[in-house]
């Protein structure tokens, strides 16, 4: 009887150790899957930041030759090889052809544009000068 | 007890570790599958692009400045024909591509000859050899296609860019095959343009490629700075095309010019001829390499009296209206031979006397060179140095010389009668604008510049030198009498009649330097100089205006002959060539003109008709100094 008591005594210990241990084990287990759930996932996002960053790379790559396309299409010698292909002839305009305008629209002072429609309203004040200036020069435009 | 634990805890440790171990295979395994095992460490350095340099002038549009060079990423193609063959994809029904199929699409996608492709494409002991750099996208969709072609190899690289073919070459330099500044800018802001290489670390697989899962570092790349310049493509552009119009005119063997912004000391424009293409440097001549208007040394000739007469104002020592003899041979004190081996002034020395002023006109050697011989070789040497001789003004460029200027101690008699007239001096062209840019910025020198800011790719501004600071070399009066010495150059009476601008006006300076051959003067050999401002800043527009219109550029032009030529004088030469450079310049910068009634009454040709007719006039009343200025020594 004693004996029987002695192992089932024992027998209860392990029953309990084993419960302990399965659980442990089942944990332990747990978080292996869970981490290599986290790790694969993360691995495979991994892969498309990378396949991102490539086609984002791709992208900047393929803007960059654009713009230096286009750059390169207005260079000074580029331009003025465009224009003659058309047959056009572009100079910056004469002194008497621009008016210079203050921010309320009044001609600066010591311009050939104003000096020659000075001459041209004769007689004429400055005021009206200014507004056949303005006119003058938007017509031009 | 103790047994009995250790025989039970004993299985237990091995059934985790196993269980642990399986299960952590088994989910690798499943989940993650890699291609193959790591076996060695990766590291890879990733190429930052070099940063790009900018012009002045800003796209209406997007409010940004135009590039003129720029880092551009495109393919280098290679061509391995021992692999051409038997990497080429099969395609069932269709016959394998032949060598020579495969070297026709090659030439016609990156447009090179068939005949040299094909030598390549045989020629099985060279491999790699190089085929083109190219941005195009075809090409690069088509060549790494194996079903059409195989055994090119494809590589990303970085092409540089330089939009602006050969202008600005001296400025902008070159990089070498190495991708590092050789020349120019591109030599001076090497380091900044050049930016830090990001690094990759991690694993790699068998093959030597990436296992990107195993990455553990990445260190992006830090693009280069941008360098903005101060300079103005158009206005570049026209003074390039000008300068190489009046050399071929004039028959000259070089030529350079530079144009500053007259109140800061901006380089606008900055020119030398013979020029090179920055993608072929190393073809390049080297005479067409040499910067002229930094890194090369001259005598400037007449040019420097007006820095002798601002010295000799600015110390209150004559006025301009101050009367000087003539006479060449004159003795000083005691007999003394004081104005020791001064050159003639040719046949306009008619007059006993002449003022300051009118030997600034005329470019008088005889009285320039009393007045420096006057002033003494210290004061004269003090003034130099103020005005920036002798030593580099550091302006952003590598090699920038420093040109000769000896001590007053070493001055021997001729040397301070001949200083003055700017023989015994070397200087650079940089160096004389500059100078004449104190005289236009009312006495105060700005050291020029040539690259405005710097920035990094985050936008911040990089420092990359030290501040500038003007200095004040003579008064504001001295600096307006000068211009108002200077207005009579450019005029009928003066050496520059072929200078003047229609209405503009100019206060310049001719100089025609003779050029050394061994120990002496070459006869007949000259490099001719005009230094102008414009406006001149002491003409007032109307007269009701309050002030001058101010000066706005200082231009420089030296013409540079090996031969006798007809038009080799500064004002017949370099005039010319100041003269069309400064009407674009003008425009480009809209500066209202001064003289506008100039405007209103001439066009282009009646105006040069109206300066000659002038011109005639002054020789017929003065016949000893009218007429075609050829014979002067201006």
């Amino acid at each position: 009887m004693r004996s029987n008591r002695k192992v089932s005594k024992r027998m209860s210990r392990i029953s309990v150790h084993t419960m302990h241990i399965g659980a442990v084990m089942l944990m332990l287990f747990v978080m292996v899957i869970l981490n290599q759930l986290a790790s694969s996932s993360c691995n495979q996002l991994m892969k498309i930041v990378d396949q991102k960053d490539k086609e984002l790379m791709r992208c900047d790559a393929e803007l960059e030759r654009t713009s230096s396309a286009w750059d390169a299409m207005r260079s000074s010698d580029n331009l003025d090889r465009a224009l003659m292909k058309f047959g056009l002839s572009m100079h910056i305009p004469s002194a008497k052809q621009v008016i210079h305008m203050d921010e309320s629209g009044h001609p600066l002072p010591s311009q050939t544009s104003v000096a020659l429609l000075r001459q041209r309203v004769q007689g004429g004040i400055s005021a009206q000068v200014s507004t056949h200036a303005g006119g003058a020069a938007r017509r031009r435009r | 007890m103790r047994g009995e634990n250790v025989r039970f805890w004993l299985p237990v440790l091995a059934l985790c570790s196993f269980s642990g171990y399986t299960s952590y295979k088994l989910v690798r395994a499943h989940l993650a599958p890699t291609t193959t095992e790591p076996r060695y460490d990766f590291k890879s350095e990733v190429v930052s692009s070099r940063g790009a340099i900018y012009d002045s002038t800003r796209d209406p549009v997007t409010g940004r400045n135009y590039p003129l060079v720029k880092s551009t990423p495109c393919w280098e193609f290679r061509l391995d024909p021992v692999v051409m063959t038997s990497e080429v994809v099969r395609v069932k029904g269709e016959k394998p591509r032949s060598r020579e199929a495969m070297a026709r699409t090659i030439s016609q996608v990156l447009h090179l000859d068939y005949a040299k492709t094909l030598a390549m494409c045989r020629d099985t002991r060279s491999r790699y050899q190089f085929l083109k750099v190219s941005s195009d996208q075809r090409a690069h969709d088509i060549l790494k296609n194996k079903r059409y072609v195989a055994g090119v190899i494809v590589q990303d690289t970085h092409e540089r860019r330089y939009f602006e073919d050969r202008h600005l070459a001296h400025v902008l330099g070159c990089v070498n095959k190495e991708g590092v500044g050789s020349y120019g800018i591109e030599q001076r802001f090497d380091k900044l343009l050049r930016g830090v290489p990001g690094r990759i670390r991690g694993k790699r697989d068998g093959q030597g490629r990436e296992i990107v899962e195993k990455r553990v570092e990445m260190t992006p790349p830090v693009p280069g700075a941008d360098v903005y310049l101060t300079i103005n493509r158009h206005i570049q552009k026209d003074a390039e095309d000008s300068l190489a119009g009046g050399v071929a005119e004039f028959g000259a063997a070089a030529g350079w010019c530079v144009i500053l912004d007259a109140q800061s000391g901006d380089v606008l424009a900055m020119a030398s001829y013979p020029d090179f293409d920055p993608c072929e440097f190393g073809k390049a001549p080297e005479s067409a390499k040499i910067n002229r208007v930094t890194a090369f040394t001259y005598e400037p000739g007449s040019v420097m009296k007006v820095i002798t007469a601002a010295a000799a104002i600015d110390r209150g020592y004559v006025r301009p209206d101050s009367l000087y003899s003539t006479d060449r041979f004159e003795k000083g004190p005691g007999g003394d031979p004081k104005y020791y081996k001064l050159p003639g002034d040719g046949s306009h020395v008619w007059e006993p006397r002449m003022s300051v002023k009118d030997a600034i006109v005329h470019s008088s050697n005889i009285v320039i060179g009393k007045l420096g011989y006057e002033l003494g070789p210290a004061t004269l040497h003090s003034y130099m140095k103020k005005f920036g001789f002798g030593e580099q003004t550091g302006v952003e460029l590598p090699g920038e010389e420093v040109g000769i200027l000896r001590p007053p101690e070493r001055w021997d008699k001729a040397t301070r009668s001949r200083a003055a007239i700017g023989q015994g001096v070397s200087v650079t062209a940089i160096q004389l604008a500059s100078a004449y840019q104190a005289i236009a910025n009312d006495g105060v020198r700005m050291p020029p510049r040539i690259v405005a800011k710097v920035l990094n790719a985050d936008g911040e501004a990089v420092a990359f030198g030290p501040p500038r600071k003007g200095e004040r070399v003579v008064s504001v009066e001295t600096s307006r009498q000068l211009r108002e010495m200077m207005l009579g150059v450019a005029s009928p009476e003066g050496t520059a009649r072929r200078a003047a601008l229609r209405g503009y006006s100019v206060a310049g300076k001719t100089g025609t330097a003779q050029k050394v051959r061994g120990r002496t003067y070459a006869p007949g050999i000259y490099r001719a100089t005009f230094c102008g401002i414009v406006p001149s800043g002491v003409v007032k527009s109307a007269p009701q205006d309050a002030d001058p219109v101010p000066p706005r550029v200082v231009i420089l032009v030296t013409l540079d002959f090996e031969e006798k030529r007809k038009f080799h004088q500064g004002g017949n030469s370099a005039g010319p060539v100041f003269k069309r450079i400064a009407q674009g310049t003008l425009r480009r910068l809209e500066v209202a003109p001064d003289r506008p009634d100039e405007l209103l009454e001439y066009d282009d040709e009646e105006f040069e008709r109206m300066m000659e007719s002038r011109a005639k006039k002054v020789a017929e009343e003065d016949p000893m100094w009218g007429g075609e200025p050829l014979w002067r020594m201006d």
